[in-house]
């Protein structure tokens, strides 16, 4: 049998929307046999029946293709998956993040500050990609500076290339079976090339642990300070509590402003609907978390073998809950193909962009802040903002959005 | 006393409250979730506070009843 759908396709991935559509009507359950057999499941209704059913369909061998087993957050379920989110919770509840806005705005607005006058570029590298670098490097305690320049890196580790990705997880099943949970956990913290300077960062912070001094507020303290069943988390441990929030939180929220701003410009009529009503700002977020959902979707595996909308899942097989898919369905939502920035925000903000469930992204709440605050400032202080040429796709597949977004605006006048 | 109220307007339909503090939340048949004890007491006001600081849209409270 040949596969339903070939999602690793630039053609794909440059208008998902048909293929969406076309997967919903025609394969509900479609079935993928690149590089393995895996599968794709695009309604929301069933989307959301594997996303709340993390029993049957589980996380621990990994959000990706890949099967990986070891890692925080995204890669386990309960009881571990519990004490890794409380853990990051503590520096990273919803009320702080949100407290974080006046910051956030200052910060937006001092790096327009800095291009404002050129007039035009690549709004990508201007905005989208260094606001959400800057803002994690707070939150992790880490330096703004630095993690500027870790950027490429820190998307190769999100969407590596899918047989790449299966070489790492063969290793690593190999070594979860020989030496446990732990040491798989090691070998995927320390394949991430920012370990040097992680671990020089975590040193230091130990250090001001062990002589009481007084600790920055941040994740990183929260890390260091944690305990897990009466010992102190080790250092790989931290690296990939570190790593996985410093990627998640960074590229993603780098598409969802990249992605709003693009559509606002392909449809002009939206864009002056949100310049002349800023009660719009929050629902213009949420419509575009829904339209260009930043991750087309995760995955999910299956705990034994299984049947799913008629279809034979062997145990270990992989489903990807197409979150951008479910965002897109009509029986949920009206006229889903249209982009409108008016719609209820009450069922809007139901969307799949975040997931939903157990596994439901921490960062949300931080993601809408930038996204918002960007908005605000990009619409106030770039006046006439226009494409001048065509964007790039990204290439990762599982990330939607662009990767250069070529605009120009009417500059301030020189005084 | 303390009643504890899930605002709809809010939710997100994370499904962490259930999750987290299964004694004192649960999901209907469309994931809202839902409050099961409306007035908790002792141990179930940790429980619920714990929910309420984890909730990531912040649709959950505690919120003063008179007693009338």
């Amino acid at each position: 049998m040949a596969s339903d759908f070939d999602f690793f396709d630039p053609e794909f991935q440059a208008d998902v929307h048909p293929h969406f559509a076309r997967m919903r009507e025609e394969c509900p359950m479609a079935h993928a046999e690149e590089p393995f057999d895996w599968y794709a499941v695009t309604r929301e209704k069933d989307v959301r029946a594997l996303l709340h059913d993390w029993k049957q369909w589980t996380s621990e061998l990994g959000p990706g293709l890949a099967r990986s087993g070891g890692g925080v957050l995204v890669s386990v379920d309960p009881p571990e998956h519990t004490f890794d989110r409380r853990l990051v919770n503590r520096a990273f509840t919803p009320a702080s993040l949100l407290a974080m806005e006046p910051q956030i705005t200052e910060l937006i607005d001092e790096i327009i500050d800095g291009f404002v006058a050129k007039g035009e570029g690549d709004f990508m590298q201007l905005l989208a990609v260094p606001v959400p670098l800057i803002v994690i490097a707070w939150l992790l305690g880490l330096d703004p500076d630095l993690v500027q320049q870790m950027r490429p890196r820190a998307d190769s580790v999100i969407a590596p290339n899918a047989l790449e990705q299966e070489e790492m997880a063969r290793q690593m099943a190999a070594e979860v079976e020989s030496e446990g949970r732990d040491a798989a956990r090691s070998t995927a913290s320390r394949s991430m090339s920012e370990v040097q300077y992680f671990l020089g960062t975590i040193a230091e912070r130990r250090a001001m642990h062990a002589a009481g001094e007084e600790m920055p507020q941040d994740t990183l303290t929260a890390l260091v300070a944690a305990e897990l069943n009466g010992r102190t988390l080790t250092d790989d441990e931290i690296i990939g509590f570190m790593g996985f929030l410093f990627i998640a939180g960074s590229a993603t929220t780098t598409q969802l402003i990249g992605n709003m701003i693009y559509r606002l410009l392909q449809n002009p009529d939206q864009m002056d609907l949100v310049k002349n009503n800023p009660d719009l700002y929050d629902t213009c977020v949420e419509e575009s978390l829904r339209y260009d959902a930043p991750v087309n979707g995760l995955f999910r595996t299956a705990v034994e073998d299984t049947e799913f909308l008629g279809v034979q899942v062997p145990k270990d097989t992989k489903v990807l809950c197409m979150f951008g898919s479910a965002n897109l369905d009509p029986e949920m939502w009206d006229e889903p193909e249209k982009f409108d920035v008016t719609r209820d925000y009450e069922d809007l903000k139901l969307h799949y962009a975040f997931g939903q469930g157990i596994h439901y992204c921490m960062g949300a709440p931080l993601a809408r802040v930038e996204a918002k605050v960007a908005l605000k400032l990009v619409l106030e202080r770039m006046p006439n903002l226009r494409l001048t040429g065509e964007p790039e796709e990204i290439s990762a597949p599982v990330l939607h959005g662009v990767e250069t977004l070529p605009v120009a605006w009417d500059p301030p006048l020189k005084s | 006393m303390q009643k504890l109220v899930i605002e709809r307007r809010l939710c997100l339909k994370s499904g962490q409250c259930s999750y987290l503090q299964p004694d004192v939340f649960k999901r209907d048949d469309e994931n809202w979730p839902v409050v099961t004890i409306e007035h908790p007491e002792g141990e179930q006001i940790e429980q619920a506070t714990d929910a309420i600081e984890m909730c990531p849209a912040q649709a959950i409270s505690l919120v003063e009843e008179d007693g009338s």
